[in-house]
């Protein structure tokens, strides 16, 4: 059988198809406009964050009053782009409204509830840590951004945004976590 | 008396390498082209903060999260040719059996044989007779036959539905997974039974395909899980080319059920599964139809040490039973157990042993071909070692080494050096020399036919193999993969007369040669809603006979390949609806000759309410009188088929 001029024929037209679909491709991805979605792992990390709150008791002397807002600071590099503003939107912790307070360097008067760390140039995770140190703040950290830990550390098991918790930094700092939350925690590995 | 022959010169092979090698470069410097880098790609389906909003807190610790950058980032840390099929792939691609999923998968050939049976290969070697060079590991159940070391893939019905993911390996996987893991290692993952609670039903039903599938999952104990399904379906004869029905109709039903259970450092897993299936008439092994029966029984165990370290240990029982005018059934015992410790700060030793117990029976009531004995028992035992070195924070080492004794065919030592260089967190590059050994089947070792087959002369088929890899994120939105491999092979089978030109004919080994290719695939997210993926794959062979032999069988084992693959598939998320098209281009096949052929297949998905999808589903859409594999006792046409579907949650 002479199948030598059709499959000539396939093959160049099969060629020519594939160069004109990368063609495509390129002149697509550069003209469309991009809105990106945010990645589910960062919905999720930023959705526990105003989701701790309920099993978080604060002393009285970190609100002014019953309607003084829950504040959730974000410090270091941009994380979340937007997402924990529209996180929180409508969310309340019993007659505290909650509210995002983005930093390029926290300090002991910057007024944090919670505090999300990733660090940056002008303020590493550490410093942000220490300089929290011993208030009532719940401090966040993340292992896919840094190996310093805050009280709850975020780490990624089987698939799944999981956490860690460090109990006795809470409480030093005056912070009572709900044991609900602590048995949903990751058990630490020895190190 | 054949002269010495050559395969088909590898110089068209290797230009056409090269021409999808700069076509796929051409596609990973598009996607650098196109513009700032911007947040992190889409996830699965389309969920953001809103629909996280109601989900208490355990709800969202039990949330699975893949996206483009976490595969990528999995990924990123093994260096090899690893392309992978998720489970979100398998639903919206609307697969109903696993040979059909594994077409996504660009490193991977897949020929329809007929109704049920396919040829599945990597790198090359593809045929019904020839395809022996893979493992294939079904929850770390190996389901290759020792009779001749392929897949029955009509026996592998394993539920898609519950699938977690199919990892396709290409390139020898021998230092890791054993001798038959020699062009590449295929492993069906399916998902933990915490992760498939509730009910499942799903049917598709169309003018070939029928199925349905109910799954039920629940909970027992303090933290345990677990899940029972059954499945029936039906698939209905080919045509002939010449016209009218083939009669090679395949049903049967499938059922099972899988726990996990443990809390704190332990986890146990249990599962098994039972299945009948029924082929018709085909011209394969068997002649008027078989009956396909089996089941599986197995069990894992897993403890977290301390220091980072595991221990693991994996048993199982598995009864194939395959009856029709040629019978074979296959029972094995198998239990391995592997200990992972970090070593000071640099090392991760993995290091551990198996023993498999084979006993395969052979019947033949056709024709005098037969094995002798009929019944044998194959034991082999195995150790295993692998060092991952890191060298620098960037640069890290794996030294890996098997050994394998088998009381059919002696001590095999399959070792593998791979190098990573990870740059920047989105791009990694690999590099690794391997060696695997291909052990006899049954069939090569023992067929006899007394003065006209003489057996027990056949040896192992070896492979030393150079790859040379990238994998990265080249911007936010898109990953890139591209390997380039040259295999040099040794001891490929041949048929041969006695000296003297005379019978008896006996199996031996004295085809030697090499594969050239580039395996490269990529996926870009144009926009939030519309993701593009493509693929591709090139091989060039050059194959010839030993001089002082020939080859009775005309170089039949060196398999009928094309010269190059193409993929394309684009996703759509359109608020309710989704819709999936694929395309592929393979070229000719040789020998037999086969045209070359492109075929759509597509999905369109409607989701109704929150727990109920109806689907439409096409496959081979272009064309309805095509051939794709060059058998000629199996002259049969892929039929176009469309089948709706239909996916209830309870």
């Amino acid at each position: 059988m002479d199948h030598g001029g059709a499959q000539l024929r396939i093959s160049r037209r099969l060629r020519g198809a594939a160069r004109a679909l990368l063609a495509a491709c390129a002149i697509l991805a550069v003209a469309l406009p991009a809105a990106a979605q945010p990645a589910l792992e960062t919905a999720v990390k930023a959705t526990f964050l105003y989701k701790f709150a309920p099993f978080v008791e604060w002393p009285a002397r970190a609100f002014d009053g019953p309607g003084d807002a829950l504040v959730i600071c974000v410090q270091g590099d941009d994380a979340f782009a937007g997402v924990l503003e529209e996180a929180i939107r409508g969310q309340r912790l019993s007659s505290h409204p909650m509210l995002v307070r983005r930093l390029a360097r926290v300090g002991r008067d910057s007024g944090c509830h919670i505090l999300f760390a990733v660090g940056s140039k002008t303020q590493s995770t550490a410093e942000a840590l220490h300089a929290v140190a011993g208030l009532p703040v719940l401090t966040v950290t993340d292992a896919a951004r840094g190996s310093t830990r805050g009280m709850v550390h975020f780490v990624l098991r089987d698939s799944r945004v999981r956490f860690m918790i460090d109990d006795e930094a809470a409480s030093r700092s005056g912070l009572s976590l709900s044991s609900k939350l602590l048995n949903l925690a990751i058990r630490e590995r020895g190190r | 008396m054949r002269a010495v022959s050559r395969s088909r010169t590898h110089g068209a092979g290797l230009r056409r390498a090269l021409g999808i090698g700069i076509l796929s470069i051409g596609f990973g410097l598009s996607a650098l082209a196109a513009g700032p880098a911007l947040a992190d790609g889409h996830g699965e389906g389309v969920r953001g903060v809103d629909d996280l909003k109601d989900l208490s807190i355990e709800d969202l610790s039990n949330l699975e999260v893949t996206s483009v950058s976490k595969r990528a980032e999995q990924l990123s840390q093994a260096p090899a040719s690893a392309f992978v099929i998720t489970n979100d792939d398998l639903r919206r691609t609307g697969v109903l059996t696993l040979p059909e999923a594994l077409r996504l998968a660009p490193n991977l050939e897949v020929s329809r044989l007929d109704a049920a049976s396919y040829a599945i290969s990597s790198r090359g070697f593809n045929g019904f007779e020839t395809s022996n060079k893979l493992l294939v590991l079904i929850d770390g159940r190996s389901v290759y036959t020792p009779l001749f070391g392929g897949v029955f893939w009509e026996a592998q019905t394993v539920p898609v539905e519950d699938l977690d993911r199919i990892e396709v390996v290409s390139g020898p996987g021998g230092a890791l997974w054993g001798a038959n893991a020699f062009n590449g290692v295929i492993n069906v993952i399916s998902r933990d039974a915490h992760d498939t609670q509730g009910g499942l039903f799903t049917a598709a039903a169309g003018d070939v395909d029928k199925r349905a599938f109910a799954r039920f999952g629940g909970r027992f104990g303090e933290s345990g899980a677990f899940r029972v399904y059954a499945s029936g379906f039906d698939r209905g004869a080919s045509e002939l080319l010449a016209g009218g029905a083939a009669g090679d109709a395949w049903e049967g039903a499938q059922g099972g059920f899988r726990a996990d259970w443990g809390g704190g450092r332990d986890r146990f897993t249990l599962q098994g599964d039972l299945y009948r299936d029924r082929l018709g008439t085909s011209a394969a092994l068997s002649t008027s139809g078989a009956t396909l029966r089996g089941g599986n029984l197995l069990g894992r165990w897993r403890r977290e040490l301390d220091g980072g370290a595991g221990v693991e240990v994996q048993a199982y029982y598995d009864k194939t039973d395959r009856d029709s005018l040629v019978s074979d059934r296959l029972t094995t015992w198998d239990i391995e157990a592997q200990h992972t410790v970090p070593l000071g700060q640099r090392h991760l030793i993995v290091w551990g042993a198996g023993y498999r117990v084979t006993d395969d029976e052979f019947i033949n009531k056709v024709n005098p071909f037969m094995v002798d004995p009929a019944s044998r028992t194959i034991t082999i035992g195995n150790v295993f070692a692998q060092d991952d070195i890191t060298l620098r924070d960037d640069l890290s080492l794996t030294l890996g080494l098997k050994v394998e004794d088998s009381s059919y065919t002696g001590v095999a030592f399959m070792p593998s050096v791979r190098l990573a260089w990870q740059p920047s967190e989105g791009a990694l590059w690999w590099g690794a020399v391997s060696r695997a050994v291909r052990t006899p089947s049954r069939i090569e070792r023992e067929l006899q036919f007394t003065g006209i087959v003489e057996p027990g002369t056949f040896d192992s088929e070896k492979v030393t193999a150079f790859e040379v890899g990238y994998r990265g994120r080249p911007t936010p939105r898109s990953t890139f993969s591209i390997t380039v491999f040259h295999n040099l092979y040794t001891d490929i089978r041949t048929n041969e007369f006695a000296p003297g030109g005379v019978f008896p004919v006996h199996v031996d080994n004295s085809i030697e040669g090499s594969n050239t290719g580039v395996e490269a695939w990529g996926a870009f997210d144009v926009t939030d809603w519309w993701r593009l993926s493509l693929g591709a794959s090139a091989l060039g062979k050059d194959f010839h006979v030993r001089p002082g032999h020939t080859d009775l069988a005309g170089m039949l084992s060196i398999g009928n390949d094309p010269d190059y693959q193409l993929f394309a598939r684009s996703q759509m998320d359109l608020g309710r609806w989704q819709l999936d098209v694929r395309l592929r281009a393979v070229d000719d096949l040789p020998k037999p000759a086969v045209d070359g052929y492109v075929e759509a297949d597509a999905k369109l998905g409607w989701q109704l309410t929150k727990d109920v999808e109806l689907g439409v589903v096409g496959q081979n859409l272009l064309s309805s009188d095509r051939q794709e594999n060059g058998d000629p006792a199996r002259a049969l046409r892929v039929p176009r088929t469309v089948y709706a579907s239909l996916s209830w949650s309870f």
